[in-house]
C-alpha cells in the first residue's frame, strides 16, 4: 500500500491562484521519487501537502490508505511519519545554536530526553554538523545551513523525508555531499521525494520521476522512460538528461550496444562506451 | 549590533559558564555603581577591559569603539556638572573659561562630582559588555531556563533574537537592491527609496515570519517552544572559579583596603 497518496487535489491560494488543478499520486513505501518541473508547475505547493502544513480545497491525502481529516491527533502522526526540508534553510532555523535547533523536532514528539540527545548525536554526525554544533545557525555557510535543516528533520525519524530543492544554490561538492546524505537515508529504509529542476539529477538519483506541469501531474514512471518522451519533455518545457542525450546519439551511431542497460550517470556512460 | 553577537559566539571566554559570566559582571556592576569616588570604577574599567582584551581576546579597536559610543554621551552630560557659572560664590576655582559675557568656573565639588560620575558609568558600562561580549545570547536564554523564568520569556528573548537578525537582513537586502539601482544618488531619491525600503520591510519580515511559523509547525510545534541545550565540556569548574575569582576579587580587595586600611 502506497505510503502517502493524494486523490484529485486542488489548491488555490488565498489570493486566488489556483497552484495544483486536480493531482493523483502514489507514494510508494521506500522509493526514490523526484518531482520535476518548470518554475511554477506547482511541485513546493504538492509538497506542502505531504505533510498536511496546506490543506487541499478540494481532493483528499491519505495516509497509509486512511484518510486524513486534519485533525490535531492526526496532524502529529501526520508529521511524525512525514518530515518536510524546506527549500531555504533560513525559513527553517530559528534557535540560537545548531544543536537546539535540532532537538527541536524531536522533543515536539515527546520523546525521553535521553532519546533526543541521542537522536539529536546521531543526525548531526549524519549530516556532518557536529563540528559546529554550538554555532548559531546566522553564522553558517549555505551548504552548512541545508544539512543542519535536514538534521532537524532526520532527528525526527520520520518514514517519509520530503526535500523541496535539496540543491538549489549548493556549489558540485554540496549538491553531492546533501545527495549521499539523503541516500544514506533512503538505504536506511526511509523514502525519500525531492523536487528539482536539475533533470540530471533527477534522472541519476530517482526510482521513480513525476513531471509537473500548471499544477497538474502530466507523466510518471521510470526515470529513462520518461526522458525519452521528446514530446513530454518538449511539453513540459524540460531538456533531456545529457547522459540519456549522449548514449542516444551513440546508439544512433551504433558506438555501444543496443541491448545493455541504459546508463544514468557519467561513470556508467564511460563503462558503457569502454566495454 | 551584529558584531557584538558575533564576538559574543566566537571568543575565547564563550564558552565559560553563562553563570559564572553574569555574576562577575553584576559584581562589577554594582562596584562600579556604589563606589563613592572615581578610583574603584576606573579598577573596574581596567580590570575589564583586561579580562576582555587579553582574556576574551576581544579585539581592542572594536572595543575601544563600543566604549567611545557611551563616552561621547557621558562626556557632555558630566560637562554640564563639571562648570559652573562664576560668581556663585563656591569658593575656588580649579580652572576659568570665559566665553564672552559668562564665565564658566570648574570648582573643586565640581570636579570631583562629574569624574565620579563619568568613571562610575563608564565602570558600569564596561562591567555590561563584559558579560555581552563573552557570552552568546543562547547561553544567557540557556541560564534563564535554568533559572525557571517563565518560559513565555524566554521563548519570546529566542524568537525576537531570531527576528531581529531576520529585520536586519531584510532591511540589508531591500537597501542593497535599491542602492544597485541609484536609489539614493540623491537626497530626495534616497528619501523616497528609504520610505519604500520601510514598507517593504514590514511586508517582508511578517512574510518571513509566517514562512518560520509554517516551518516549525511542519516540525510538529505545538504553541511551546522546547529545545536542548547542548551538554559541553567545560573548563574544570575549579580552574574556572580560580582564574575568574582572583581577577573579581581584585577590586573587592581594594575595596575593603580603602575602607579599613587606609581611609
Ligand atoms: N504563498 C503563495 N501565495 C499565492 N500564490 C502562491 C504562493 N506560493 C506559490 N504561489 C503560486 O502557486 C503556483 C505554484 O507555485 P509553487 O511554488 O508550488 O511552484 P514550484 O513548482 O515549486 O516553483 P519553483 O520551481 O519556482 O519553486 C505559482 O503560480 C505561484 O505563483
Ligand atoms: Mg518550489
Amino acid at each position: 500500500m502506497a505510503i502517502i497518496e493524494l486523490v484529485g487535489v486542488h489548491y488555490t491560494y488565498e489570493d486566488g491562484t489556483t497552484a495544483l488543478r486536480g493531482v493523483d499520486l502514489k507514494v510508494e513505501r521506500k522509493e526514490k521519487l523526484a518531482l520535476i518541473g518548470p518554475n511554477g508547475s506547482g511541485k513546493t505547493t504538492l509538497l506542502l501537502h505531504f505533510n498536511g502544513i496546506l490543506k487541499p480545497t478540494h481532493g483528499r491525502v491519505l495516509l497509509e490508505g486512511r484518510e486524513i481529516k486534519y485533525s490535531r491527533r492526526e496532524l502529529k502522526e501526520l508529521r511524525r511519519t512525514v518530515g518536510v526540508v524546506f527549500q531555504d534553510p533560513d525559513t527553517q532555523l530559528f534557535a540560537a545554536t545548531v544543536y537546539q535547533d535540532v532537538s527541536f523536532g524531536p522533543l515536539n514528539l515527546d520523546l525521553p530526553e535521553d532519546e533526543v540527545r541521542k537522536r539529536v548525536e546521531e543526525a548531526l554526525r549524519l549530516t556532518g554538523a557536529l563540528p559546529f554544533q554550538d554555532r548559531s545557525p546566522q553564522y553558517l555557510s549555505y551548504g552548512q545551513k541545508k544539512r543542519v535543516a535536514i538534521a532537524g528533520i532526520l532527528a525526527m525519524e520520520p518514514q517519509v523525508v520530503v526535500c523541496d530543492e535539496p540543491t538549489a544554490w549548493l556549489d558540485r561538492d554540496g549538491c553531492q555531499q546533501v545527495m549521499e546524505l539523503l541516500d544514506r537515508a533512503a538505504a536506511a529504509g526511509v523514502t525519500v521525494v525531492i523536487s528539482t529542476h536539475d533533470v540530471d539529477l533527477a534522472y541519476a538519483w530517482a526510482d521513480r520521476v513525476v513531471v509537473m506541469k500548471d499544477g497538474t501531474v502530466i507523466a510518471q514512471g521510470d526515470p529513462v522512460e520518461i526522458f525519452m518522451q521528446d514530446d513530454l519533455l518538449r511539453q513540459a518545457g524540460l531538456h533531456r538528461p545529457w547522459v540519456l542525450d549522449m548514449w542516444l546519439t551513440l546508439r544512433k551511431k551504433g558506438l555501444v550496444d543496443r541491448s545493455a542497460t541504459v546508463p544514468r550517470t557519467g561513470e556508467e556512460l564511460k563503462a558503457c562506451l569502454e566495454s | 549590533m551584529l558584531n557584538i553577537d558575533y564576538y559574543a559566539a566566537h571568543n575565547r571566554w564563550s564558552h565559560f559558564s553563562a553563570g559564572f559570566k553574569v555574576a562577575l559582571s553584576i559584581t562589577y556592576l554594582l562596584l562600579s555603581l556604589f563606589a563613592h569616588n572615581f578610583t574603584i570604577p576606573l579598577l573596574v574599567l581596567v580590570t575589564t577591559t583586561f579580562l576582555l582584551v587579553a582574556g576574551a581576546r576581544i579585539p581592542w579597536r572594536f572595543y575601544l569603539r563600543l566604549l567611545f559610543l557611551p563616552v561621547f554621551f557621558l562626556g557632555s552630560g558630566c560637562a554640564a556638572v563639571l562648570f559652573d557659572l562664576a560668581g556663585n560664590g563656591s569658593g575656588r576655582a580649579l580652572a576659568q573659561f570665559s566665553l564672552g559675557p559668562v564665565t564658566l568656573v570648574v570648582t573643586p565639588n565640581g570636579w570631583e562630582t562629574a569624574t565620579t560620575l563619568f568613571f562610575r558609568s563608564l565602570g558600569a558600562v564596561a562591567s555590561l559588555y563584559l558579560l555581552i561580549l563573552t557570552t552568546p545570547v543562547s547561553d544567557l536564554i540557556a541560564l534563564l531556563r535554568r533559572l525557571r523564568v517563565p518560559s513565555l520569556l524566554s521563548e519570546l528573548m529566542v524568537l525576537t533574537y531570531r527576528y531581529l537578525f531576520t529585520l536586519l537582513e531584510t532591511a540589508g537586502q531591500i537597501y542593497r537592491a535599491q542602492d544597485a539601482r541609484l536609489g539614493y544618488s540623491s537626497p530626495q531619491k534616497g528619501m523616497r527609496s528609504l520610505s519604500l525600503l520601510t514598507a517593504r520591510l514590514f511586508v517582508h519580515t511578517l512574510d518571513r515570519g509566517n514562512k518560520l511559523y509554517t516551518a516549525m509547525e511542519a516540525r510538529g510545534y505545538e504553541g511551546e517552544i522546547r529545545f536542548l541545550d547542548h551538554r559541553e565540556e567545560r573548563l574544570p569548574r575549579l580552574q574556572e572559579a580560580f582564574y575568574i575569582g582572583i581577577l573579581a576579587l581584585l577590586p573587592v580587595l581594594l575595596t575593603v583596603g580603602r575602607l579599613y586600611l587606609w581611609p
